[in-house]
């Protein structure tokens, strides 16, 4: 086979059997056949990320239908956003197959797998801004899935945010396609903006390009929607938005900085994107030290993350930046899960860390399997999200200090030793805000040990999908954490980068 | 050498087990735990042969991938560490015997930490080091938060964030120097090729700020009087008795060779704050009002001789500093541990409600004036050697004015003479009669005082043990670090 049919191959692999499953979930659920809806998406989204995964670790980056590319990241992105969403809709098992249009949820969440995906394989512009609306689209609906007040609410915010968003988006794209690539193509992008500095248009154009993908990503000052979206929006749906989206998005990000900055020359690019990680890290840790609720302070904790992502996608490394955010992915995907299981272990739980107090007893195998997650998050060896921030202030200490050492005090090493020092300082202050789940679960004395009793009974019920996944996602986290103890940690980055 | 691999595993691999085994009966969870020490000091002695306790240079498995973070190896400066650190994993889980509440995850933390603790120790690969370094963190958060005392929560959030803001210096510092030298991951490595590190001030001041704030050097020392006061009479003896060594056996191994430079400039500085850690921390022990307390802050002031030691860099003074870590590790243990067994009996900690044990509990109050003695530095005990020498050889090298640091001993002897005159010594009235004051706890459960029971005993016996063998052959430490600290010592050029 040549390297265009492997290609080609590969992503219909990857992507086909997810549409089909979105159909057939679709129509299954037309006829009320909930459990067959999410169990055949379950199954093409552990397919899709299984093969995705392999092609990523094993083919080289080959063009598909002109306008796509798939082998290295371009697979293994996908691969781990339906990873993320088969753990999202088995964690969700139990509620979404109770539940009237649960069959729809999960063809939404398989669609938007898809989406997201096809962000990171996208390979022109015009095509990104169909996928980026596709995903969009898709995100909106799973917001207001949960049919309230508040989460029509959330959904209208974003949709109106979103749509600023997109004017933001197709304004930038107008002026980069119109005066610079007339087929919008990267490669056309970077041979014409590549090997100068960004001057006029070209930077107007970029710049409102990567605030559209920002609001994608949730980084501040884009990350108003986040909140209100993760907190209202149904569990599954939370955990398939804080994970799926924003790993394509930055993905999409990533590519797009190195493009118009191909030749690594362009100062003009990339302090927009310090600005971007200084202000989401600083933004995002104050904001989740200031929550009560738990998962408003997982929105905010997300946008810090993104944030010290940010720090690789400066250094026009690409790989580090997607690794660092997949390991997130993960993570916050079980984290998310954990509310589910916490309120059906504790069905008064108020959706408060506070109100978490004394689960710890109540829940052990969840709150363990929270912990380890939120351990990971916050960046504590040997778990794997240790292996993401290694990775990524690895890559930008040594750009600062190569950019220091060499040219003496260079602005821009300085500008990028700040950011490392704030996106550090935000990193121990993650410290705070994951901790006090921590302090809740186990520290804390139990608010109403009054009805034990009665929660009990509860727990033994409930006990179902969502606490498995959560303990499956932490041992994974272990097990991915020690890894690279034997092998390096070059070894997780395999599926992200590109041959 | 597949021992020193297995060291670290095994405990991790007993610790799964207790946490698997957490509906078992508790009996069965801290026989687990004690095998798994036993099994590591097994391991350790199945090392003698090739020379481990000869201060002989051992590696553990090689994995086949270049870029593997795994890679142990010990040498004279490690291994009296890692002795000390199975020693003292070993009294604290039989110290933790009669733990009632969640005993299950109380051993599994001590014995994570102790995989942990031993991997710092043990690892020659750079990232690896940072790894354990900072996996200690989190099972001594939970320990303290979990089965501390009243101020529990406070102390371990302090304790986790304070570590965790000081290890990320040290990240940014181990960036750095795994880059400089040419991507080196090995520990050896990097020292070999410390010239080619093109910023060692950077470097240098980035480790010893994890360090220093882990030692713990006055100014960064403020989480310790909290850890250690809040912390399980276990988790006590972990923090004083192998945790604070962290941070000298980081000095010695790393920041030293890395920077032999930014060391040589930085040596009075270090010297200062060695002494002024001497006086401060005994300063501070002698007014305080509660017995814990009162140890806590003479650590600071133990560890304020190491720090010394190693700032005047005489093959001698880096000795001096390894028999003072290991002496502190086993005089703070033993006190804690007496410490938390009378807090057992009596519920309270204050010096005012206790007197006349001498009676009451003889041999606690033996025990207790023999930890004293110890912790002032009589001559014959542990606490001895390595002070003398230090002083001995800062004297020679630094001058004069180290003779400051005489004063923190003259402060030693007042301080731990009147914790023995609160407790031991002088009218029984206060507790023994029970008609003491009005608030104080112990009055009420002062007729019921009961003495050591003989495990309790058992852990007095090996500890007293340990500090009168340190004290009287210190060769045995020094004989095992001769060749690692003379070449340390040729490497920072100093006490010429």
């Amino acid at each position: 086979m040549t390297a265009t049919e492997v290609s080609t191959a590969t992503a219909v692999l990857v992507f086909a059997p997810l549409f089909v499953a979105a159909l057939v979930a679709l129509a299954a659920d037309t006829f009320d056949a909930r459990r067959l809806a999410i169990g055949s998406s379950i199954v093409a989204l552990v397919f899709s990320a299984g093969v995705g995964l392999y092609a990523g670790v094993r083919f080289p980056v080959a063009d598909f239908l002109g306008v796509f590319r798939s082998g290295g990241p371009f697979s293994g992105v996908p691969g781990v956003i339906a990873g993320c969403a088969a753990l999202a809709l088995a964690g969700g098992w139990s509620s979404l197959s109770r539940r009237d249009g649960g069959g729809t949820t999960a063809a939404l969440i398989t669609l938007g797998a898809a989406a997201a995906g096809l962000m990171a394989a996208a390979n022109d512009l015009t095509t990104l801004l169909l996928v980026v609306e596709m995903s969009a689209i898709i995100a909106y609906a799973l917001v207001s899935d949960a049919r309230t007040a508040r989460s029509d609410e959330a959904a209208m915010k974003y949709f109106i945010q979103g749509s600023v968003a997109t004017g933001f988006f197709v304004l930038g794209m107008a002026v980069l396609v119109g005066v610079f690539a007339p087929t919008g193509r990267y490669s056309q992008l970077a041979a014409t903006l590549g090997d100068g500095p960004l001057t006029g248009p070209a930077l107007v154009g970029s710049i409102l390009l990567m605030a559209a993908l920002a609001f994608k990503i949730g980084l501040a000052p884009f990350h108003a929607w986040a909140p209100d979206a993760y907190e209202t929006a149904p569990v599954p749906g939370a955990a398939f938005l804080a994970a799926g989206p924003k790993l394509g998005a930055l993905a999409a990000l990533a590519l797009f900085v190195a493009v118009v900055d191909a030749g690594g020359q362009s100062d003009r690019v990339v302090p927009v994107v310090l600005a971007l990680s200084v202000v989401s890290v600083v933004v995002g840790s104050l904001g989740a030290l200031a929550q009560p609720s738990f998962r408003r302070m997982l929105a905010y904790a997300g946008v810090a993350q993104m944030g010290y992502s940010l720090l690789a996608v400066a250094m026009l490394d690409a790989s580090s930046a997607v690794f660092f955010v997949a390991t997130y992915s993960l993570a916050t995907t079980g984290t998310f899960l954990s509310a589910e299981a916490f309120s059906r272990v504790h069905p008064q739980w108020d959706g408060t860390i506070a109100g978490l107090a004394g689960l710890g007893r109540k829940a052990p195998a969840v709150s363990a399997g929270l912990s380890v997650l939120l351990i990971s998050l916050a960046g504590i060896p040997p778990l794997l999200g240790f292996w993401g921030k290694f990775q990524v202030f690895a890559t930008a200490i040594l750009g600062s200090a190569s950019a220091l050492l060499e040219n003496g005090s260079s602005s821009a090493g300085w500008f990028l030793a700040i950011a490392v020092g704030v996106g550090l300082t935000g990193s121990i202050i993650s410290l705070g805000y994951y901790g006090s789940v921590l302090r809740s679960l186990y520290l804390a004395d139990p608010v109403e040990p009054s009805s034990a009793e009665d929660s009990h009974e509860v727990a033994d019920e409930g006990e179902g999908a969502s606490s498995a996944v959560v303990v499956l996602v932490a041992i994974m986290a272990v097990l991915l954490g020690i890894a690279p103890a034997i092998w390096g940690y070059s070894f997780l980055l395999q599926p992200f980068i590109a041959r | 050498m597949v021992q020193l691999d297995l060291m670290i595993v095994v405990p991790l691999l007993f610790a799964v087990a207790c946490l698997v085994a957490s509906n078992a009966r508790a009996s069965l969870v801290r026989w687990l735990a004690l095998c798994a020490v036993a099994l590591q000091a097994v391991l350790l002695v199945s090392l003698a042969p090739v020379g481990v306790f000869a201060g002989e240079r051992l590696s553990g498995l090689q994995m086949s991938t270049g870029s593997a973070v795994w890679g142990v190896a010990t040498d004279g400066l490690s291994t009296p560490l890692v002795a000390l650190t199975v020693f003292i994993g070993m009294v604290a889980v039989v110290a933790s015997w009669g733990i009632v509440q969640r005993p299950a995850a109380y051993f599994g933390l001590i014995l994570a930490m102790q995989a942990a603790v031993t991997g710092v120790f043990l690892a020659d690969s750079l990232v690896l080091f940072y790894v354990a370094w900072e996996c200690v963190l989190v099972p001594m958060y939970f320990l303290i938060g979990g089965w501390g005392s009243s101020n529990r929560r406070h102390a371990a959030t302090k304790y986790l964030i304070y570590m965790f803001a000081a290890g990320a210096f040290m990240l940014v510092g181990l960036i750095l120097a795994i880059i400089e030298a040419g991507g080196e991951g090995s520990i050896a490595a990097i020292s070999a090729k410390a010239p080619a590190i093109a910023t060692p001030q950077l470097v240098f001041w980035l480790f010893m700020i994890a360090f220093l704030a882990k030692v713990p050097a006055v100014g960064l020392h403020t989480w310790l009087p909290d850890a250690h006061t809040e912390a399980p009479t276990a988790g006590s003896i972990l923090l004083a008795g192998v945790l604070l060594k962290m941070g000298g056996y980081g000095i010695m191994r790393i920041a030293i060779p890395f920077a032999p430079g930014a060391f040589e400039s930085a040596r009075f500085a270090l010297a200062v704050l060695g002494v002024v850690g001497i006086v401060y921390g005994a300063a501070m022990a002698l007014v305080q009002s509660d017995l814990k307390r009162l140890v806590a802050y003479s650590s600071v002031a133990h560890m304020g001789f190491v720090l010394l030691a190693i700032a005047v860099a005489t093959p001698a003074s880096f000795a001096a500093a390894l028999v003072a870590m290991v002496s502190h590790g086993l005089v703070a243990g033993l006190l804690f541990f007496l410490v938390g067994s009378l807090y057992d009996r009596a519920h309270t900690r204050e010096l005012s409600a206790f007197g006349g044990l001498g009676t009451s509990m003889p041999v606690w109050s033996v025990a207790f004036v023999f930890a004293s003695l110890a912790s002032l530095g009589l001559p014959g005990l542990s606490g001895f050697p390595g002070e003398f020498v230090t002083l001995i050889e800062s004297f020679r090298t630094l001058g004069a004015w180290t003779a400051i640091a005489v004063l923190g001993l003259v402060l030693a002897a007042a301080y731990n003479l009147r914790a023995i005159r609160a407790t031991v010594q002088g009218p029984s009235g206060t507790r023994g009669s029970g008609t003491s004051g009005p608030g104080t706890r112990g009055s009420g459960t002062s007729g019921v005082l009961g003495d050591l029971t003989m495990r309790e005993r058992g852990v007095v016996a090996v500890f007293a043990l340990g500090i009168v063998v340190v004290g009287v052959w210190p060769a045995l430490i020094t004989g095992m670090s001769e060749a690692a600290v003379t070449g340390l010592a040729l490497l920072a050029g100093g006490g010429v």
